[in-house]
């Protein structure tokens, strides 16, 4: 076993079993917190992916920006005694029961197949090459340049729509 | 050197999880909780197929990178805008369980 | 001339060394980097700690200077070893927690913040072959990590079950993250200018310091950092004769400590980003052909960097939060943006001309922008003047003195 696939277990484990807590911890805080170590854990694998730009930005956009809005928003919406219910729907045997029929069926048929079976190695391009090609594609016209200025819309429209809605209705405004 | 299946695998057992948290859970931000993992699911699998054809292309493919890319931007947008109406929701409804808010229910 | 060798470059030295060692272990080269690596990450993190004890007894001489008083003079010639005094008190106290407190978010908030700050450690060049990781993305890497701090405030004040803690964090948080969005916009202009995320190629391409392509990016960058470490004039999250102690009250003990250390290592720490973006790092002359001499001068530009920032914290009064909001939102944010356009224009109409003619056209833009924003600030600044509350002599609840006869008691 290279240190690399040693590596990718550990990850893969961690990543996993915080996940699990995720769904399943009563109080919600702590499964925020369970939350931000699997974004963690998806970084890493992104890191282990060679796509190094979207490691630091799940850092900087998930990590350093979502979880912490969605800590915010836990701690502005806790009530006294809703940390001692349980947190599962009724139906979460036939959930569950569900889930586990679709990832097994997954992962079964991924074991098979010629394509999905070949060895992921360290790609042949270095230092800022696709950053460079990520860049220019995300600009040029004849390449992803409607998607890039959809999305930022689509952000301006989340900015804009955001503001409203936290807005006190007495005309005073709620950052 | 890590088999592309062991990524794909992570991604479904990742994305299990996520669904299993969204459907079952009670409290509304428990469920955008799951949600944001069922993203990260599906950008591990969009990244982990970047990845092989890039290394079957030679060179680096950029729609893989600009799809995972679009993925983190719809799923920031959401979480800040989900936010805001489950605050919304509370100052007027006093509560978060998602169950309760059923008053277009017919 | 095999010492001199050696003494020019020592951690290669150490680290050729080292590996020849484990192959002559029979250790397998990957192994072999993995574990040199390893060494070299707790040799970086203990040093940056052992930092943080001179950074100490500097800071308080130098802030004692300054507010004309003698600072720790009694332990060791001029307090030398005051720090190993506060280190051993800060050891050997007794760690109180407090009733219903939340146990994982109050015990890794310390964790945290300290490691926040020594991951930004990887990533900067100490010279022109060693650094911690070669990064192709520094750039976003020191932003996201240096967001990770943030997490580390909020869990504290979360944990601590006490409601000012909790106010403290939230009014913290807010602060750093949006000192935030200066810097990530202002370290895009230094991309723009460099073509490249990784700190080894922005210290190399600079041959020409960026601080005189961008002095406005610099004072915003410096400013923004300053802010994101919570020191003085933006300290109001732990204003000591405000808030007691902020998010780190209910912390004692060697927790404290940890938070202690995170704040006055986190200063040195962003003057030595700032230095080896702005100011060239560990070019200097005669650098790249001796790279212990490359050590030496980014170590002398980030102390003097720090010394600033030291002279600032000791003479600004503090500001308020809402002051504070304004600075980032309506100041250094758009500021940074018109920068940002200004330099991506100039650089490619200028795109292949002399370096100097593009300093001295970057250079007006930039003096031209600081002075048409602060123009705006102050004719905004006048249209928000208060209005002042009638003069007349109010009414003072308060009871007749029958000696003095006076009627409102003034």
């Amino acid at each position: 076993m290279t240190p690399l696939q040693i590596v990718f277990i550990l990850v893969a484990l961690v990543t996993i079993v915080s996940a699990l807590f995720v769904v399943s911890l009563r109080k919600i805080f702590h499964a925020a917190l369970w939350l931000i170590v699997t974004l963690m854990g998806v970084a890493i694998i992104f890191a282990l992916l060679e796509a190094s730009f979207f490691a630091a930005v799940q850092i900087l956009v998930y990590i350093g920006a979502i979880a912490i809005i969605l800590i915010f928003a836990i701690m502005l919406t806790r009530n006294i005694m809703s940390d001692e219910e349980v947190q599962i729907n009724r139906s979460w045997g036939i959930v569950l029961f569900l889930v586990l029929v679709f990832t097994v069926i997954f992962i079964s048929q991924l074991s098979s197949s010629d394509v999905i079976n070949t060895i992921l190695i360290p790609l042949e391009f270095q230092g800022q090459e696709s950053i460079i090609a990520f860049g220019e594609g995300l600009l040029d016209p004849a390449g992803y340049a409607l998607p890039f200025e959809l999305a930022s819309l689509l952000l301006l429209g989340a900015l804009v729509g955001g503001v409203y809605i936290a807005m006190d209705k007495k005309g005073g405004e709620n950052k | 050197m890590i088999p592309l299946s062991w990524y794909l695998i992570l991604a479904a057992v990742l994305f299990g999880i996520g669904m299993f948290g969204a459907i079952s859970r009670k409290n509304a931000v428990a469920v955008l909780i799951s949600i944001e993992l069922m993203l990260n699911a599906v950008n591990v699998n969009i990244l982990a197929f970047w990845h092989y054809h890039s290394q079957l292309l030679g060179s680096t493919e950029i729609s893989g990178l600009v799809f995972a890319a679009v993925v983190i931007i719809a799923a920031a947008a959401e979480v800040a805008i989900g936010l805001a109406i489950i605050i919304a929701v509370y100052r007027l409804r006093k509560t978060v369980v998602a169950s309760d808010l059923n008053v277009l229910k017919g | 001339m095999k010492i001199l060798e050696f003494l020019s470059n020592p951690i290669i030295g150490i680290e050729q060394w080292i590996m020849q060692l484990l192959e002559n272990w029979g250790v397998t080269p990957e192994w072999q980097t993995f574990l040199v690596y390893l060494i070299g990450a707790a040799i970086l993190g203990t040093g940056a700690l052992l930092i943080t004890l001179i950074l100490i007894w500097a800071e308080r001489k130098i802030i004692g200077r300054l507010q004309d008083r003698l600072g720790p003079n009694r332990i060791g010639p001029w307090g030398i070893f005051q720090p190993v005094a506060d280190m051993l008190k800060i050891f050997i106290k007794e760690h109180i927690i407090p009733d219903g407190v939340d146990p994982i978010p109050y015990h890794l908030a310390p964790i945290i913040s300290v490691a926040s700050v020594l991951l930004l450690w990887s990533v900067v060049p100490f010279s022109d072959s060693v650094r911690g990781s070669d990064l192709n993305v520094a750039l976003l890497f020191i932003l996201g990590v240096g967001g990770l701090g943030e997490l580390g405030v909020i869990l504290a004040g979360w944990g601590s079950n006490n409601k000012y803690s909790m106010l403290s964090a939230f009014r913290a948080s807010a602060q750093m993250i949006s000192y935030e969005i200066p810097m990530a916009i202002v370290l895009l202009a230094t991309v723009i200018l460099s073509g490249s995320m990784s700190m080894g190629d922005i210290v190399k391409s600079q041959n020409i310091a960026y601080i005189f392509f961008l002095p406005l990016g610099a004072f915003i960058f410096f400013v923004a950092s300053i802010a994101e470490n919570g020191r003085a004039p933006f300290d109001l999250a732990e204003a000591e004769s405000e808030l007691v102690a902020g998010f780190n009250m209910e912390y004692s003990g060697l927790k404290f400590g940890m938070f202690y250390v995170a704040d006055f290592l986190r200063a040195f720490t962003s003057a030595v980003i700032f230095s080896s973006i702005f100011l060239g790092g560990w070019r200097g002359p005669g650098a790249e052909q001796i790279p212990i001499l490359g050590f030496v001068y980014l170590l002398i530009k980030s102390v003097i960097v720090w010394f600033l920032g030291v002279w600032i914290r000791g003479s600004l009064p503090r500001f308020r939060v809402d002051q504070m909001m304004a600075i980032t939102w309506k100041f250094l944010t758009p500021l940074a943006l018109a920068l940002f356009i200004a330099v991506a224009f100039v650089m490619k109409l200028l795109e292949n001309t002399n370096q100097w003619l593009q300093v001295l056209i970057l250079l007006v833009i930039n003096v031209a922008l600081f002075f048409v924003g602060f123009a705006i600030i102050k004719k905004f600044e006048k249209e928000k003047e208060r209005k002042i509350v009638s003069s007349k002599k109010r009414v003072l609840a308060q009871p007749t003195n029958p000696f003095t006869q006076s009627e409102t008691g003034g």
